[in-house]
């Protein structure tokens, strides 16, 4: 993650294929009793692509991609394109920074990120509606915080791998 | 996916006033409808994948084992034959029922066209309890439609798009219903929680007839539902004086996340389901 060589021969297909599989780990059908502790699966991977590789994946993804989940979920257009955006940016303008810290540090952040993602998303929500908010929808980003450094191992094994081998 | 040459906040900024204009365009406007109803399309290859999730428990119960099939076959043609007996009534009421309506001149409701459809997403954001059915515009699917399964009252469209839909569940704090109290004809209005299979039920007064296990149907009032079917059963009533009318909570007659098949309803002759155009259009 200090200099781009090693890894600048992998295609964005990695990438691509996280984001489908976070997107499918959405969709799954989840019991009634783990309805509010489904982490952003997205976000996750979102976060973990703008730090190690923010000369790829950026702002414009994170929004493309929300863009993306709010056609496939009927959605208002453009409620999860700016929380991803946002997401985004934050990772990316701090990216240096957040590597430097530990895992269990990063954990915060992505606590910290979710949550805030978590309220944008029920902002625009409320709007609509007018919910009530409750701690409830915290559940998720506990659970995303939590699930964190599985995502950092499992995406570093999968990014690294050929670079460690040319090494 | 090359972002190094504009600053990423710059970016930001031009994509916030586009996401905040498309966020206000959509809500305001059906200029998306096309973007919907690609929707739909786009998201075959991801249901594709999530579909081995319903697959896995099929296999294993039904296809390993001869004998839960034997038996879940006795207890479908039991239930059937249970169905059967009790519909032979049901003709007479329902015949007798437009009689004595005639009588009083009242509109009779001539509802009951429907169409089969399947869940294909269970559940679409933590907020809003809404799901994705495989009938869309093809099929003639229109908002507001009313979705019912065999438990109860589902729902009711919310968006369309070529294939699929989205029912907005009477769990969405977004969804009110009229309804009636089957003991006694009470009307009152059911409105969603955001809890899951939960409603209260609204400006009822702190004297109403009212008791536990109460069962709520829809009372056909506001012409979207058609009267009678199931919507929940009352499980809680607090009375608190200090409040001016009753706190009501009423458990659904549909589980959502139990439920697999879906009816979706027209009411009229006039709003005919599309499943028979499109047989007929096969046909030729």
């Amino acid at each position: 993650m200090v200099n781009d060589k090693p890894v600048a021969h992998r295609s964005d297909a990695v990438i691509m294929i996280s984001f489908f599989i976070a997107i499918v780990l959405t969709m799954l059908t989840y019991p009634d009793s783990m309805r509010y502790m489904i982490p952003n699966w997205v976000l996750l991977v979102l976060f973990y692509w703008c730090l190690v590789a923010p000369d790829r994946v950026g702002v414009f993804t994170g929004w493309s991609v929300g863009l993306f989940i709010d056609i496939l979920n009927f959605t208002v257009l453009g409620q999860h394109a700016l929380t991803q955006a946002l997401v985004a940016l934050i990772a990316v303008s701090a990216a240096r920074k957040i590597l430097a810290y530990s895992l269990w540090q990063q954990c915060f952040i992505v606590l910290a990120l979710s949550g805030l993602a978590i309220g944008f998303q029920f902002w625009v929500y409320r709007l609509a509606y007018g919910n009530e908010f409750t701690l409830v929808y915290w559940q998720s980003a506990v659970m995303a915080a939590l699930i964190w450094p599985l995502i950092r191992i499992l995406l570093d094994r999968i990014w690294y791998r050929g670079s460690q081998r040319s090494a | 996916m090359n972002n190094t040459r504009i600053n990423p906040f710059y970016q930001f900024c031009l994509l916030f006033v586009l996401s905040v204009g498309l966020m206000i365009l959509d809500n305001k406007t059906s200029l998306f409808q096309p973007v919907k109803t690609i929707g739909s399309i786009v998201r075959r290859p991801f249901e594709l994948v999530v579909g081995i999730q319903d697959l896995v428990p099929q296999i294993a119960e039904e296809y390993y084992d001869s004998s839960v099939l034997r038996e879940k076959h006795e207890r479908l043609e039991r239930d059937m034959a249970v169905l059967r007996a009790h519909l032979q009534r049901y003709d007479a009421i329902k015949a007798e029922n437009e009689r004595l309506g005639r009588l009083l001149s009242a509109s009779v409701e001539s509802s009951d066209e429907f169409l089969l459809a399947n869940i294909v997403t269970s559940n679409i954001e933590p907020f809003s309890h809404k799901i994705v059915i495989d009938r869309g515009l093809e099929s003639g699917v229109f908002v507001g439609q009313p979705a019912v399964s065999p438990d109860g009252v589902l729902g009711q469209i919310t968006e369309v798009g070529y294939r699929r839909s989205v029912v907005m569940l009477l769990s969405d704090v977004g969804h009110g219903l009229p309804v009636q109290v089957l003991r006694n004809g009470l009307l009152t209005i059911a409105v969603g929680t955001g809890k899951p299979d939960e409603i209260r039920l609204l400006y009822l007064e702190l004297e109403a007839d009212l008791r536990m296990h109460d069962l709520l149907v829809t009372s056909g009032m506001g012409n979207r539902f058609p009267s009678g079917y199931h919507v929940g059963t009352v499980t809680e009533v607090l009375k608190d004086t200090s409040q001016p009318f009753l706190n009501v909570t009423v458990t659904t007659s549909t589980r959502a996340n139990y439920t697999k098949d879906v009816l979706l309803l027209w009411r009229s002759a006039g709003q005919a389901p599309g499943d028979g155009q499109e047989a007929s259009a096969r046909g030729e």
